[in-house]
């Protein structure tokens, strides 16, 4: 063996693998699963939807939970869960502005000329292409827990996209918004705003979304068991009923990591308070 | 039985797989993450693979392509992780021995380390790389030639024992 040998397979080495042939075994089951369709002319704005719900409430996954011990009495600790992912995702749009779904059949060089033209439009500042296995496997990871959700869709039916960030206001984001609808082989554009057929929306900071539009169905994302413990577990004395009932509504609307809540005016009230309490808790010193 | 043949493959190959990957993309956690998604796909077309002469080669070289995707995707979702949180703790848990190496190796062009990393620590010899990788084995001998200087000048190891060999 020679010294190159020798030493790549030390730069190689490390603890053994923490998967065996089971864990492929189970992934490759999962992607099986999901890939028994029920079909049907709905399936791809429930995927559309869905797409999204997986691109957001990605964002929120790889965030570490913060190891808070008891209650604060200042309130401190509960300011501390509200700061962080997904109570907290900022409202700026971010990490994207605009997704642009692609209409799954469209031949690889329209997507391509499509790509071109939204990476050359003078308002966008970044755009990234996420092909139908990512979109899937985000898919599959997002509806790991929801059999229903995963046996709906099969690989081929859900969509690639663009996800775009945009300068300008929201005057350019709807004027572009509608402008690419419009492109060939653009299944749909959606942003932050954006409605879906049965009326939901999709959502940034789930509390504020809870406590704002009462009346209609709001998707909840990325919230892990965790995130919706502390909820509850952190909440100062004055919350603890409110805490309660949005844990209940969200946890009543689960779905995998999502959550689909059908507003009512107590949660939306509830979450009035968290929120008002928030502003003047956490915010003041900023 | 199918299904335990090619578990057996996976638990086989998985080291061997998961080293190769920490190579090409510098970071064990992250090629452990590669080398399980490069072993879903060998299951899943294990009808088409099992015939072919290195499956662990075609394993191997999926790994490399899903590296390339993994990392543009993750400079964008760094990139807009950034915006939203300021700062973005990055742990590295690996030893700083043998960085050196790891980081030598990942300065090469895609090609350059996918040629290396099949030849000298998976072992192939010319015409097993240009099977594994898709390329004429011309290509994998002046890729190896290339490489191997680029590693040289960065003071990788002595490397005059490895250079006869080649030619």
């Amino acid at each position: 063996m020679n010294e190159l040998q020798k030493s790549l397979r030390r730069a190689a080495d490390g603890p053994r693998p923490r998967f065996n042939s089971a864990d492929i075994e189970r992934r490759v089951r999962r992607r099986r699963t999901a890939r028994c369709a029920i079909g049907g002319g709905a399936v791809a704005a429930v995927v559309v939807g869905a797409g999204f719900l997986a691109a957001v409430g990605n964002g929120g996954r790889d965030t570490p939970i913060a190891d808070d011990n008891g209650v604060d009495p200042s309130g401190a600790a509960y300011c501390d869960v509200l700061s962080r992912d997904p109570w907290a995702q900022l409202n700026d749009g971010d990490p994207f502005d605009v997704i642009v779904f692609v209409e799954p059949s469209t031949p690889a060089n329209q997507v391509d000329a499509l790509g071109r033209r939204i990476a050359e439009d003078p308002v966008v500042t970044s755009s990234t292409f996420v092909d139908q296995d990512e979109a899937f496997e985000d898919y599959a990871d997002l509806f790991a827990d929801a059999p229903e959700m995963l046996a709906a869709v099969q690989l081929d039916q859900v969509p690639p996209s663009f996800r775009v960030d945009l300068i300008g206001d929201e005057l350019d984001l709807h004027r572009w918004t509608q402008q690419f609808d419009d492109e060939p082989g653009v299944l749909r554009v959606v942003t932050i705003e954006s409605t879906f057929p049965n009326g939901a929306r999709l959502i940034d900071n789930p509390v504020a979304r809870l406590a704002t539009g009462a009346g209609e169905p709001v998707f909840v994302t990325g919230v892990s068991a965790e995130d919706l413990a502390a909820l509850v577990s952190e909440a100062p004395k004055e919350l603890e009923s409110d805490a309660e009932v949005l844990h209940a509504a969200i946890e009543a609307g689960a779905t995998g990591t999502a959550s689909l809540v059908v507003l009512t005016p107590e949660i939306a009230d509830s979450a009035t308070r968290i929120l008002d309490w928030f502003e003047a808790e956490c915010r003041g010193g900023d | 039985m199918m299904a335990s043949e090619v578990a057996a493959l996976c638990d086989q190959i998985r080291d061997r797989l998961v080293g190769s990957l920490t190579l090409y993309c510098g970071d064990r956690a992250v090629a452990e993450e590669l080398a399980q998604d490069a072993l879903v796909r060998l299951w899943e077309h294990w009808p088409e693979v099992r015939d072919m002469a290195s499956p662990e080669g075609w394993a191997f070289r999926v790994g490399t392509n899903l590296a390339g995707t993994w990392y543009r995707r993750k400079a964008a979702e760094r990139r807009a992780y950034a915006k939203v949180h300021a700062r973005l703790l990055v742990v590295d848990s690996d030893p700083g021995d043998v960085r050196g190496v790891r980081d030598a190796v990942r300065a090469l062009p895609e090609r350059q380390r996918a040629v290396i990393v099949a030849r000298f620590y998976l072992g192939y010899d010319v015409a097993g790389t240009a099977a594994a990788l898709g390329i004429a084995p011309g290509t994998v001998k002046a890729t190896t030639h290339h490489a191997i200087s680029s590693l040289r000048a960065a003071g990788l190891v002595d490397l005059d024992h490895v250079d006869a060999e080649e030619a």
